[in-house]
């Protein structure tokens, strides 16, 4: 069973909730989710599977637009 | 004979004369074999002499004017070659100054080139830190507007998005 932690940048509304659960178990089968709010996302999703990170948050596309400048 | 002796003729005693021209003929006669032809035979014997130092110093001065006519000819040979070798070496350095000016103008010239290369450089570099602190400042003021601004439906449009890109569904 895969542990997945999922951070979002503010409480994930109930419509959102079920599409992430959704790709969780499309993608993963069986596993089990624990959820971080952080802020400093700005918005966005990230996706911590133990091995990959899928990061979709706003914070990581505003530093990717700074390191290519 | 003292008749003879005495015999006057006008007063003049002629005998007397005789003797004495005999005499002096005599005389002359033993001068010329004693005297004159030795001091004549002296005399021709020094003007020889005179006549060959004459002719040798004569010689001499010939010799002298070839020698003087000679060694001109070389002092102007000499200098003639000083003047050749002076124009060479004049045109020998004055080449050689050609060529260093040459060489400093072309180093100026790669120096400036250098030092305009630095500028363009330092400017260029200049430009791309203002950049960054402007692209900086910018991310900076969309951060705070982001965090202000951003509805709910954006970050649900924003995840589900994201959730199509790593191969989710959305309806």
């Amino acid at each position: 069973m895969t542990n997945i932690h999922v951070t979002v940048a503010r409480p994930l509304l109930d419509t959102d909730r079920v599409k992430v659960e959704a790709f969780l178990a499309k993608k993963y089968g069986e596993y089990t989710v624990v959820y971080h709010v952080d802020d400093s996302l700005l918005g966005g999703i990230v996706i911590f599977d133990g091995e990959k990170v899928y990061d979709g948050s706003l914070k990581s596309k505003l530093d990717a637009l700074k390191t290519n400048g | 004979m003292t008749s003879i002796l005495a015999s006057t003729i006008l007063g003049i005693d002629w005998v007397k004369i005789l003797m004495h021209l005999i005499v002096f003929v005599v005389l002359m006669t033993g001068l010329t074999f004693l005297l004159y032809k030795p001091v004549l035979k002296f005399i021709k014997k020094r003007q020889d002499t005179i006549q060959e130092g004459l002719d040798k110093g004569k010689q001499m001065q010939e010799e002298a004017e070839s020698l003087k006519a000679e060694y001109d000819a070389k002092l102007a040979a000499c200098d003639q070659e000083i003047a050749d070798k002076q124009k060479t070496a004049q045109a020998e350095l004055d080449a050689y100054l050609e060529e260093q000016k040459q060489s400093a103008d072309h180093d100026i010239a790669a120096l400036k080139a250098k030092a305009q290369e630095d500028i363009a450089q330092e400017r260029q570099n200049a430009v791309e830190e203002m950049r960054g602190e402007v692209v900086d400042v910018a991310i900076k003021l969309t951060e705070e507007l982001l965090e202000k601004e951003i509805s709910e439906e954006d970050n649900s449009k924003l995840i589900q998005d994201c959730l199509s890109a790593w191969g989710g569904e959305h309806d």
